[in-house]
């Protein structure tokens, strides 16, 4: 199969004036999505009309009114306060335990995916020892052994995660560099360590950013399985994803326990996604 | 392609060996020992340790070991400690209902990830892309247990068109049964393939060479097939293979909630029981099954770009 | 010769309790969801109760505990006796029983199936028969229980599952080179003595029993129980799924519905919301040894304990934890445990009490501690976030670390745990069980927590061969008393078993100790 419609190289020459003016509503909308709940992450106390912790016998299961906009649960803890006090334990989440894995797999796989060779080989046993090992044990074994709690959760999650940056950008970048332009590169000199971070890489890293933002929304997600069976945020503390288990039982009788956080993962992994997609965007223009 | 398979169930090898010491590390570093886990409060010092002896938990850790590599080495993964069965028949009844249950799951993604990822890149930043993306992101965000719930009142009590769980006789009614639990856990894969998908999509439309072929003259319909398709698959084949192991993992869940005797909901209760025969003879058997998708997703990537086999 | 013998038509009126007054009919096949799967139908080598809650349906007992768990009724034994000295007992067994492939049971059954259950090789129940000297037969009607000394349970113990007759035969007869091979294999395709027999089993899903035409009771219309032509049992491990397909009417019954839920199905017309009395108790152990892990232990201080019990406000959990299903304890065994004192609700919730108490302690500026709770049990969570809220009044700064149970376990056999969250339910309607792991301290150290009374160890050991009703009475009465006003729990409450039953099932029973007792259930049409 041959393909000659190839690009000397593949960034669009199309010129675009105006980065922002051009910037798609849908971005615009994903990072005040972000920007707002970042304020309501680092400032709970401001926006949060209860203690999210304190108990109110006289006021357990009560539907959503005037006085608690979402109801309170069966402690008679305010649900909003409770999901306001969660946006800061879930935005931590989202970022910790995506952050290094990000950071390190996709650096360790442009490396590998330009070295090539033996260092491919032994990467590739290496990912496949950690995809094929089942995560729910790792993950259960690692908590089981340094205690439960979200920094051995990231630990967890961090083993793992590396591995889906690495193999996007190994295999990006594999391809990148049979094209021309880093053929162009090596023949004009540039250092190895130049061609890979400041040629293959930024062609190579958009999935893996695109990845990076559904990841964060996973990581959200997952905290919440966890949390679920008790391995993650630990009680009472607030967390999305926890409040939906904790809300389980009552959906039948008292819906807005588990609807209220269940919309604002739905929100913060919108806003995640528009940010991804406007990202991803901005870097194939930028060039 | 026959040798370059052949090269990849070699490179298996060192993989299944790496994992299973891991593995067998790993469960018996886990505080609490199988007496502790089946006796639970009622467990007296004396019934552990003669539990314990049974098991040959008494001897030290290298022993087992060394037992443990024997008996695997001639096939024999021993026998589960709680449900007193060898381990090999608990895989073969358990783990093809989570791979049929796996596979509906990947068929479902698909299904409802490459139409409506074409449509959301083709309209992009118009209503339907809007749409789908946004409906995609809802379902990417519900907790497995959660969405399960919501189905089975639905379809399930409500509208009686699925049952309320279980999984059935017969292999039709094996897939009957499945099909909500396999929506359930198509919802997350099928979102993340749709995203990387459009994200492809629109990065081949946006690259020069679609024009050129456009200038050129060839029919739009051409254009999609030839160039689009295959580029985007590509990398969305890559994230599909990944995402087959978190898949298995998923189905851990989506079993509980649907009470489906799976192979997901075998191992945490093993995990949960110390049941060290299970964990260890499971944690290979699904690294045998990840690693041939891995290698049938290699297979068409390979198919679909030949410069991956080099 | 002191006679305890109860005759058939007494269990037939104890039998008919609580069902209603319509004829029963026959036929149909109950199916029950359950939250898991059994283990291993062995009854004599099983530590589940997710087996022993079940195999009394295919493994009939000498005696039989009676549906209010208090007492004994005739099982295949029809009569039987305590000797004045007591000691020995003397069964004698039904004309014509059978097993359910139709051979006859015969006291060489019954010799070798007690002999096996009170082998102390052979699992964790043997202890229950530990005062049997020797099993013999007289006659082929008759079975002679010696004992080495009196035992005020052991007739009790009769009617527990590890005493369940098997036929030896058979057993024997199965695959297998050990007894323990031959137990795995047998309990794959039983043959039992019980009102019903398994058919199949498909691991994790669904367990279908059949019913024993061999059964030896009869029913209320005079044929022959069970009414039933079986029961099947699905697993389904998640609650919210389970009432789920109760209510579409796949199910005609699932047990352990949630607190949560029980008012909401109680209003629901077509479903029978059931809270069977039980002997399951709620509580906290705390550790009180001096120090734990070289770290001095605030919880070793009586005042501390005493402070902590009244600022726990158990009206309110009973509230937001069982939604009022639940009822505050007098003792720390259940109130259906034979012997159980009730001398009013344990530590009655006062929190200016607690503060003195506090303020006269070691710690009167309060401490920081921890407590285990099963990761993942709402219930439990629940609990363990109400109590850190009312023992912060006190000073008290308490972390929730979430746990697996064999974790739990292993902290809590080391003595390294601070406190735990716990339920125990009885498996002998008898409080020399629940005495012996709670107060006793040659057990388990009193639940592990280090806490020790030579009063109460010797008590114990006495009431232990005290055949004198009124005499152990007062013995358990002082056991109680110590226990409960020194010992090292938060006694929280009492729970029923809720299980929820479509409106046509009728006459099925959860007995107190937990059995489900499917051999008088029918389903109306």
């Amino acid at each position: 199969m041959t393909d000659t419609a190839r690009p000397e190289t593949p960034v669009p020459s199309r010129g675009r004036a105006g980065l922002l003016s051009r910037l798609p509503r849908t971005f615009m909308f994903g990072v005040l999505i972000l920007g707002t709940l970042v304020l309501i992450a680092i400032f709970p106390e401001f926006f949060a009309p209860y203690d999210p912790l304190a108990f109110d016998y006289s006021a357990v299961l009560q539907p959503p009114s005037a006085a608690h906009p979402f109801g309170t649960d069966n402690f008679g803890r305010d649900v909003l306060s409770r999901v306001i006090h969660a946006s800061t334990i879930n935005l931590q989440i989202a970022i910790f335990a995506t952050i290094t894995p990000f950071v390190f797999g996709t650096l360790l796989g442009a490396v590998v995916g330009y070295v090539g060779g033996i260092a491919e080989t032994i990467f590739g046993r290496v990912v496949d020892a950690v995809i094929t090992f089942p995560f729910l044990v790792l993950v259960i074994a690692i908590v089981s052994v340094l205690g439960p709690g979200l920094v051995n959760m990231y630990i967890a999650v961090g083993l793992v995660g590396w591995v889906f940056y690495a193999r996007i950008i190994a295999a990006e970048v594999k391809v990148q560099k049979r094209l021309d332009y880093a053929d162009a590169g090596r023949a004009m000199g540039y250092t190895h360590t130049r061609i890979v971070f400041r040629h293959l890489l930024p062609n190579s890293v958009t999935p893996a950013i695109v990845y990076w933002m559904t990841d964060m929304a996973l990581a959200i997600l997952l905290g919440s399985s966890l949390g679920y069976l008790g391995l993650g945020a630990q009680p009472p503390a607030a967390e999305w994803g926890v409040q939906i288990a904790e809300g389980k039982n009552f959906m039948a009788t008292a819906w807005w326990i588990s609807v209220f956080p269940g919309i604002a993962i739905v929100i913060t992994g919108l806003g995640f996604s528009l940010l991804g997609d406007g990202l991803a965007d901005l870097l194939r223009t930028r060039k | 392609m026959p040798e370059f398979i052949a090269r990849r169930l070699l490179q298996l090898i060192p993989t299944l060996i790496f994992i299973l010491v891991v593995v067998f590390a790993l469960v018996r570093l886990l505080p609490g020992d199988p007496a502790s886990a089946i006796l639970g409060d009622r467990a007296i010092d004396a019934d552990v340790e003669r539990i314990n002896r049974e098991l040959g938990l008494d001897k030290p850790i290298p022993v087992q070991f060394w037992v443990f590599v024997k008996s695997f080495a001639t096939g024999n993964l021993g026998n589960s400690i709680t449900l007193k069965l060898p381990v090999s028949q608990l895989i073969a009844d358990r783990l093809p209902i989570t791979m049929l249950l796996t596979f509906m799951a990947a068929v479902i993604s698909l299904l409802m990830a490459v139409p409506l990822a074409f449509v959301a890149a083709l309209k992009r930043d118009r209503p339907p892309d809007s749409i789908i993306r946004g409906g995609f992101q809802v379902g990417l965000s519900m907790p497995v247990f959660y969405v399960g719930l919501i189905l089975l009142t639905i379809f399930g009590a409500k509208l009686r068109w699925f049952p309320v769980g279980g999984y059935g006789d017969g292999f039709l009614d094996h897939v009957y049964h499945l099909f909500l639990p396999a929506v359930t856990l198509a919802l997350s894969l099928s979102a993340i393939l749709m995203r990387n998908l459009r994200a492809a999509i629109i990065g081949v439309l946006d690259a020069d060479y679609v024009s050129f072929a456009q200038s050129k003259g060839l029919a739009t319909r051409l254009i999609l097939y030839r160039h689009i398709l295959r580029n985007a698959l590509i990398s969305t084949l890559a994230l599909f293979g990944l995402s087959i192991g978190t898949l298995l993992g998923g189905a851990v869940i989506t079993e509980t909630v649907f009470a489906i005797p799976g192979a997901g909901r075998l191992m945490v209760d093993s995990i949960y029981g110390r049941d060290y025969p299970v964990v260890q003879g499971l944690t290979v058997a699904l690294a045998v099954l990840v690693s041939v998708t891995f290698l049938l997703t290699d297979l068409l990537q390979a198919w679909l770009d030949p410069r991956m086999t080099k | 010769m002191k006679n305890l013998t109860l005759t058939a038509a007494c269990i037939a009126a104890l039998m008919t309790a609580g069902t209603s007054a319509v004829g029963q009919e026959r036929g149909g096949v109950m199916t029950y969801g359950r939250y898991a799967d059994s283990l291993f139908l062995d009854p004599v080598l099983n530590d589940a109760n997710v087996d022993i809650w079940i195999l009394s349906n295919m493994y009939d007992t000498l005696l039989l505990p009676s549906a209010d768990g208090k007492s004994v009724e005739p099982g295949l034994a029809s009569e039987w006796s305590v000797a004045d000295d007591a000691m020995s007992v003397t069964l004698t067994l039904r004309d014509g029983i059978m097993f359910s492939d139709g051979s006859p049971i015969t006291v060489e059954d019954v010799i070798w199936s007690l002999d096996r259950a009170r082998n102390p090789d052979n699992g964790i129940w043997n202890f229950l028969l530990a005062s049997v000297d020797t099993v013999t037969a007289p006659d082929d009607k008759t079975i002679m229980l010696t004992l080495k000394q009196p035992d005020p349970a052991i007739v009790a113990a009769l009617t527990v599952f590890n005493s369940a007759i098997m036929p030896q035969k058979a057993f024997e007869e199965s695959e297998g080179e050990t007894m323990a091979e031959k137990a795995e294999n047998f309990g794959t395709h039983p043959i039992g003595s019980g009102a019903f027999v398994l058919e199949s089993w498909d691991r994790g899903a669904t367990m279908k029993l059949v019913r024993n035409e061999y059964y030896w009771a009869d029913g209320e219309d005079g044929e022959k129980l069970p009414y039933l032509d079986g029961v099947t049992f699905e697993v389904i491990p998640d609650d919210a799924t389970r009432i789920l397909r109760l209510q579409s009417g796949e199910l005609d019954g699932a047990e352990l519905i949630p607190f949560a839920r029980v008012a909401e199905l109680q209003s629901d017309p077509s479903i029978n919301m059931e809270l069977f009395p039980s002997t399951r108790v709620q509580y906290i152990t705390m550790n009180v040894r001096e120090d734990i892990a070289g770290e001095d232990n605030p919880l070793s201080d009586p005042n501390v304990r005493e402070a902590m019990n009244y600022a726990a406000n158990k009206q309110a959990i009973i509230q937001t934890v069982t939604f009022g299903v639940g009822k505050p304890m007098t003792t720390f065994m259940s109130s259906a445990t034979p012997l159980a004192t009730d001398n009013g609700p344990l530590y009655p919730y006062d929190l200016e009490k607690a503060k003195g108490l506090m303020a006269e302690s070691e710690y009167p500026d309060g401490f920081t501690t921890s407590i285990l709770v099963l990761a993942g049990n709402q219930d439990e969570i629940g609990i363990a976030t109400a109590l850190q809220q009312m023992w912060s009044q006190i000073g008290i700064n308490m972390e929730i670390q979430q746990v697996d149970n064999a974790t739990r376990t292993e902290q809590y056999r080391e003595g390294l745990f601070k406190m735990r969250v716990a339920a125990w339910t009885n498996d002998i309607a008898d409080p020399g069980q629940i005495t012996s792991y709670f107060a006793y301290s040659p057990t388990i150290d009193a639940l592990h927590s280090g806490w020790k009374s030579e009063e109460v160890d010797e008590l114990y050991e006495a009431s232990q061969s005290e055949v004198d009703e009124a005499k152990r009475g007062e013995q358990y009465a002082r056991i109680q008393e110590i226990f409960n006003t020194t010992g090292p729990t938060v006694p929280l409450y009492e729970t029923p078993y809720p299980v929820a039953l479509q409106e046509g099932v009728h006459g099925f029973v959860q007995i107190p100790l937990g059995n489900n007792i499917f051999r008088g259930a029918w389903l109306e049409d």
